[in-house]
């Protein structure tokens, strides 16, 4: 007797630890299908389709290749806050609204662990002033395109900029301070309204790295 | 582990598990030497019981070429060591997973039922007389479930056939 | 005269590689996926395929096609030497 290939989340759908991918992700052999806990349909790919993706860019649109990923990465964390506010809410009985903050968001970013998206940590300490950092670990793109010596993870700075906008309802950018791609261990990046992207994305073209932009940024400075 | 055992786990997160159901896991844990035991037996006799019924199958298919012959008897040792394995664990779904579902179709594109159900019938009757009744109870709800579904015989299949 | 003990390489049976349960690793902690040759894997969910989709038309209208064609080359392209490779 097997067990009934129910979505996963019906079968104990108050379980919260369901994150371990073997419970995380549902595969139907015969319909050749992965559905995840929250009901998504995924797919499962190796690195070749982030090269793919951006090889494929780079060909037709050149330059504009780092804009349109940051583009995709917003639309996707728009579309993504979306569906997370609505399984938020099914899991645990409450709105986002009513959440404590720290818990959403790791709670909105556990999927995105399973999922194989790498880790992450949030540094609100800055929220008052109106700015944010988010530290990466193992970024999908920069752990795929390697060391070339500048910042490539323009997919997940669009995440965040879409994510975060339609979580707090304010317009909000995001730009990578520093990237494994250029020789670091891991990627930080800064969220924040355009005012303070604008002022660290010049000091970065003026040669500061991540730890000066936050010093300044931190000290009030917005040129 | 049994994935009515692992559900229990998961259920029993905020509370203490009930009578009936320590009473399931008592009774995995009781059974585990007998299922060892017929295990390891299993891994033993293997290579003699398989060996005579490879001698067998050539008998009775002399004009098959052997390369179908061995493909059919490479097959039976996954059955066997899937089954073994599934009986020690108590889970019908490892079988399912690790066997029946991507082994049905590949069978079905061989065409070796005939071979197969030869080939079974041998292996069972050499099972038999290799093991303990005790041993052969263990194997054989795993063995007849391996077997029933890649032959499409009694049963249907619980992997969705086409 | 078929020899059972020549029927294996070093005691096993060639099976399924891509069986899920077998095939898939994991490490939820550090956030990453990998198959059983420890390539990384990641798992693309809905809402990124439409993204996909709606940022390229944003971005690059009718040239979307043509990076996904190329996205999609690229990927076929390395898709059968790591299928030989998993499978060897």
């Amino acid at each position: 007797m097997t067990t009934a290939t129910a979505r996963p989340n019906l079968r104990n759908p108050k379980k919260h630890n369901h994150y371990g991918f073997r419970e995380f992700f549902q595969f139907d052999p015969d319909k050749g299908t992965i559905v995840d806990w929250n009901g998504s349909q995924n797919i499962l790919t190796t690195e070749d389709f982030i090269i793919g993706l951006v090889e494929g860019l780079q060909d037709e649109v050149g330059d504009a290749a780092a804009a349109t990923m940051y583009t995709i990465g917003c639309e996707w964390g728009q579309k993504d806050a979306f569906f997370f506010e609505s399984w938020f809410e099914k899991e645990y009985d409450r709105s986002i609204r009513q959440a404590n903050l720290m818990f959403l968001l790791e709670t909105w970013w556990w999927p995105l662990a399973a999922q194989g998206w790498g880790r992450w940590e949030v540094d609100m300490g800055d929220r008052k002033q109106g700015f944010m950092f988010i530290n990466l670990f193992d970024s999908a793109v920069a752990r795929t395109l390697g060391d070339v010596g500048k910042p490539v993870c323009y997919l997940y700075a669009g995440l965040f900029s879409g994510f975060f906008t339609e979580l707090v309802r304010k317009q909000l950018s995001c730009i990578e301070l520093q990237c494994y791609s250029m020789g670091e261990t891991y990627c930080k990046f800064l969220l924040g309204g355009r005012d303070r992207i604008d002022a660290a994305t010049f000091w970065q073209t003026e040669g500061a790295n991540a730890r000066d932009i936050e010093k300044r940024l931190r000290a009030g400075e917005l040129r | 582990m049994h994935p009515q055992l692992t559900q229990l786990f998961d259920e029993a997160e905020s509370r203490y598990l009930k009578p009936d159901e320590i009473g399931s896991i008592h009774q995995y844990i009781t059974s585990l030497p007998e299922r060892l035991d017929a295990y390891r037996s299993l891994r033993d006799q293997e290579l003699a019981l398989m060996q005579r019924v490879a001698d067998q199958l050539q008998r009775d298919f002399a004009s098959t070429e052997t390369t179908a012959l061995e493909r059919s008897l490479k097959h039976a040792l996954l059955l066997l060591r899937a089954s073994a394995m599934a009986m020690l664990l108590d889970d019908e779904t490892y079988l399912q997973k690790r066997l029946l579902q991507w082994l049905t179709p590949t069978l079905q594109v061989y065409q070796t039922q005939a071979i197969d159900t030869a080939l079974y019938r041998s292996l069972n009757q050499q099972l038999q007389q290799t093991l303990t009744p005790p041993q052969m109870q263990r194997l054989k709800p795993m063995l007849v479930l391996a077997q029933t579904t890649l032959l499409h015989t009694g049963t249907p299949a619980t992997n969705g056939s086409r | 005269m078929i020899s059972v003990a020549d029927l294996f390489t070093n005691d096993r049976i060639p099976s399924s590689y891509f069986a899920p349960d077998a095939y898939l690793r994991g490490d939820l902690e550090m956030g990453l996926l990998e198959n059983r040759q420890g390539d990384r894997l990641i798992a693309l969910p809905t809402p990124l395929l439409q993204a996909i989709y709606s940022g390229l038309d944003k971005e690059t209208g009718q040239a979307s096609r043509l990076v996904l064609m190329n996205c999609g080359r690229w990927v076929g392209q390395k898709f059968l030497p790591s299928l030989l490779r998993r499978t060897d």
